[in-house]
């Protein structure tokens, strides 16, 4: 299999002229193309070879990822150089990314750089574990010896180093035949030991939904891409986060017939033996495997190359697999600063919605690419998700286990109802702190109960100071608290109360778990902004069908 | 396992990701080798079928037999196939050799205007009626993602381009300010007067595509084959300024060995292709929007 090597670096450290000198010695480039180089000082000028671009030529420098495809020995090679300038990060990234290993060049005479970190930082953040250290230059340094010794103990502590190389592309010494003075691995020695690492099979299903396609006979085709694992017809597949359930009834294939079983490296489709509803952004797994984590608050080290400092005040979008959601809390953590402009940071973050984590740094679900407005400005890799309700609240065992044990009353919700002339659903009535809920409150519950409704007030306080028996201020609805609450205005539904719920600004996260406990048609939200009235509550509430006459 | 699964998945996950994306989206096939394997990889991505429509920008130019080769295929595989042409600059004469415009000026106004020109509605497009087989009419579709066939082996600047690229107003093309995409995680923001370039086979070499050629048994035109007179095509442009090499390569599999171990081993694919040739003309043929 070809492997991919990417190359990173300060910029000016000689990237493109290393690459290109090993280009050149390996046979991969033709005589004429080399006759035809510019020669600078005399001699001829490799970094040109990448360098393809006009603009590139005339400033000698890269700025954007040259693509070299050319063999050593019998072995194939995509060699990814990459722009060393701060400025084109973004390409260096890029390039960088699917790489199977990586070269960090540092020019022997300049010694170490801002970009050698941040190159540095940023390809174990990408999850590139092979890592060389190719000092370039050193037929221009005095006792290059030491200085080797020196930088390979500086780099490494920050970066866990695969091999150190001296080269010198002027020379050509270090990449096919050694310095006379350090009978060590070569560049190209260190380029055929390598071995494509990628082996997911042998990991638990993860069956990444990127679409689903209905045919003529409204047969509906989930298309997705085993990331890891292998999918196997007739075995039964999990859902996260929705949690629901099915058996893989077929693997299509095209222009083959079905596949009994599909991984990796094969374009992937399934059919489903129960029509159940999935969707783009959801992980298909083995119900009996591992599991992976469903949460919507993580802990994580990020990259950042935005255009404006990475704070809580952009609108960002977290991305992973196929799944996207907005990011409605961002915090830096342990720096002094509180914003980053370019670099490297630890933040926590909170979604919107629910995602599919895993804290396990082989697993693809443990990295994400942070958006602005459909553009990609960072990316980062999850340290920690913190388990939230989230992962309670759809957790289909415990859903499974709760309709099993729960006693419901003998009288049905609906007859309730029907009876009260009701949803028993909830009202939320929320805003700015003493804009008015509770008085609002109390007067609609009072008209409620006048018109013989069965009408419920209940406060977020009353939850938290009463039933929480909470100490202190600061306490939020969130976590534990959270899912209690949910369970708790989930009863009162069940007793057929229409219940009025009052709390200081519901937060997005707070509505959208509302929504998902309780059903999207049983909440209804109004607020005190507008100063609405009692008996504009009551129209609304008759104009939602939450009450009828 | 083939040794093409690995750039077979990754070019379909590419192609699945662009459909969910942009909804204007429309695949270029110029009946070329390169986006004739896209049709296929297509097919393979949606399970037989293409969900979107494919779209050839006819400069008047191309050798007949393509042209024949066009309507029996696009019937075979169903395609709702439009076909755009810059009719003015072709009726004007505004082309290589007549009036004295280099080569890649020419190509300026027949592919780069041309497709600039379907994105926007500003030329006529035309459907291809699959029971006739005619050409007929049809209301414009404005489309601001187009799926492209380059590889980025083929030449310098194409090395440079993304999986999912991005043309400003008039195509523009910014080199140096190209979006990151990592992790299967591409840019989804179509710019203002723009459109975005998927590019599925950017890292396919020619070898390894007339390898999964050979492998899948993948109908391509048969002008790249020697039908007798020792030539035949190496990649297909414009009569006027692409030329057939002298080659016996009869099938897929012979044209791949000629890659491989034969005289064309150290031969760059385009050498065929006049306007490569003039000063600059690529590069700049393509940061205006050249495919």
């Amino acid at each position: 299999m070809k492997l991919r090597i990417a190359i990173a670096g300060h910029v000016d450290h000689g990237k493109s002229t290393l690459l290109g000198r090993l280009m050149a010695e390996v046979g991969a480039v033709s005589e004429n193309r080399l006759k035809a180089l510019p020669t600078l000082e005399g001699i001829a000028d490799y970094a040109q070879l990448l360098d393809a671009l006009q603009d590139e030529r005339s400033q000698g420098i890269t700025i954007d990822s040259a693509r070299a495809h050319f063999r050593i020995e019998a072995r194939e090679f995509l060699f990814l150089d990459n722009p060393g300038h701060l400025d084109f990060v973004t390409s260096m990234v890029s390039g960088s990314s699917n790489a199977d290993a990586a070269i960090l060049v540092l020019d022997a005479v300049s010694g170490i750089q801002e970009n050698t970190r941040f190159h540095a930082g940023v390809l174990k953040l990408l999850g590139i574990s092979s890592v060389a250290l190719v000092l370039t230059r050193l037929d221009l340094v005095r006792n290059p010896q030491n200085l080797l010794k020196e930088y390979s103990q500086e780099v490494g502590k920050f970066m866990d180093i695969a091999a150190t190389i001296p080269t010198s592309a002027y020379t050509g010494e270090g990449i096919l035949h050694p310095f006379s003075w350090h009978p060590g691995k070569t560049l190209k020695d260190w380029l055929l030991g390598l071995t494509s690492q990628k082996v997911v099979s042998q990991r638990p299903l993860r069956f990444s939904v990127q679409g689903v396609e209905k045919d003529e006979a409204n047969q509906r085709t989930v298309l997705g891409m085993v990331e890891e694992g292998v999918l196997r017809k007739g075995q039964k597949i999990l859902f996260f986060p929705s949690g629901r359930s099915t058996e893989v009834a077929t693997i299509p294939s095209w222009p083959e017939k079905d596949l009994s079983e599909a991984n990796a490296v094969q374009a992937s489709a399934m059919t489903m033996s129960d029509e159940i509803y999935v969707r783009r952004g959801e992980v298909g797994v083995d119900p009996e495997g591992t599991l992976p984590e469903i949460s919507s608050r993580l802990q994580a080290t990020v990259f950042w190359m935005g255009p404006e400092p990475l704070s809580d005040r952009l609108a960002l979008h977290f991305r992973s697999h196929t799944f996207m959601s907005r990011v409605i809390g961002l915090r830096i953590l342990g720096e002094e600063r509180p914003v980053l402009s370019r670099g490297i940071a630890r933040v926590e973050i909170s979604l919107q919605d629910i995602a599919v984590l895993e804290e396990d740094s082989d697993s693809f679900l443990s990295r994400f690419a942070l958006e602005m407005e459909g553009v990609i400005w960072g990316g980062g890799r999850i340290e920690k998700v913190f388990k939230d309700p989230a992962m309670k609240t759809l957790n289909p065992q415990r859903r499974a286990l709760r309709a099993q044990r729960f006693i419901p009353s003998s009288i049905s919700v609906q007859d309730k109802a029907r009876r009260f002339r009701q949803k028993c659903g909830v009202l939320v009535i929320t805003g700015a702190r003493d804009s008015g809920k509770k008085p609002l409150a109390m007067e609609l519950e009072r008209l409620l109960f006048e018109r013989g409704h069965h009408p419920c007030f209940f406060s977020a306080g009353n939850f938290l100071y009463g039933l929480r028996e909470a100490q202190s201020r600061e306490l939020r609805l969130e976590g534990e608290h959270l899912e209690s609450l949910l369970d708790f205005l989930e009863m009162l539904g069940m007793s057929g109360c229409l219940t009025l719920f009052t709390i200081v600004d519901l937060s997005p996260f707070q509505h959208q778990m509302l929504k998902r406990r309780l059903g999207e048609e049983n909440v209804l939200l109004i607020s005190t902004d507008e100063n609405p009235g009692a008996s504009q509550a009551l129209e609304v509430l008759q104009e939602e069908g939450f009450i009828w006459s | 396992m083939s040794a093409f699964s690995h750039l077979e998945t990754a070019s379909i996950r590419l192609l699945r990701e662009a459909y969910s994306a942009f909804t204007g989206l429309v695949m270029l096939w110029s009946m070329g080798k390169d986006s004739t394997v896209l049709l296929y990889l297509a097919r393979k991505a949606f399970l037989g079928r293409v969900p979107f429509p494919v779209l050839h920008i006819d400069t008047g130019f191309k050798i007949p037999e393509i042209l024949e080769w066009r309507t029996t295929v696009s019937q075979e595989l169903g395609l709702d196939l439009r076909v755009v042409m810059n009719e003015e600059a072709i009726r004007k004469k505004e082309t290589f050799p007549d009036s004295g415009l280099s080569r890649t000026e020419c190509c300026y106004r027949l592919k780069t205007l041309g497709l600039r020109g379907a994105l926007d509605g500003t030329l006529k497009q035309k459907r291809l009626n699959l029971v006739t087989g005619f050409l007929e009419d049809a209301p414009p579709i404005l489309w601001d993602a187009v799926i492209v066939g380059l590889r980025a082996d083929e030449e310098g600047s194409r090395s440079k381009e993304r999986y999912i690229s991005v043309r400003g107003v008039n195509s523009r093309w910014d080199v140096a300010a190209q979006p990151a995409e990592f992790w299967n995680q591409y840019q989804r923001k179509i710019p203002e007067g723009g459109h975005v370039r998927i590019h599925p086979l950017l890292d396919w070499t020619e070898e390894e595509l007339w390898g999964y050629i050979v492998e899948n048994d993948i109908l391509v035109s048969p002008l790249y084959f020697d039908g007798g007179n020792g030539l035949r095509y190496r990649s297909l442009g414009c009569s006027p300024c692409t030329g057939p090499i002298s080659s016996s390569a009869k099938d897929a599999s012979e044209v791949l060995e000629e890659l491989r171990n034969g005289p064309l081993k150290s031969v760059p694919e385009r050498s065929g292709r006049a306007q490569d040739t003039e000063t600059g003309g690529l590069e700049t043929l393509r940061k205006d929007g050249y495919m």
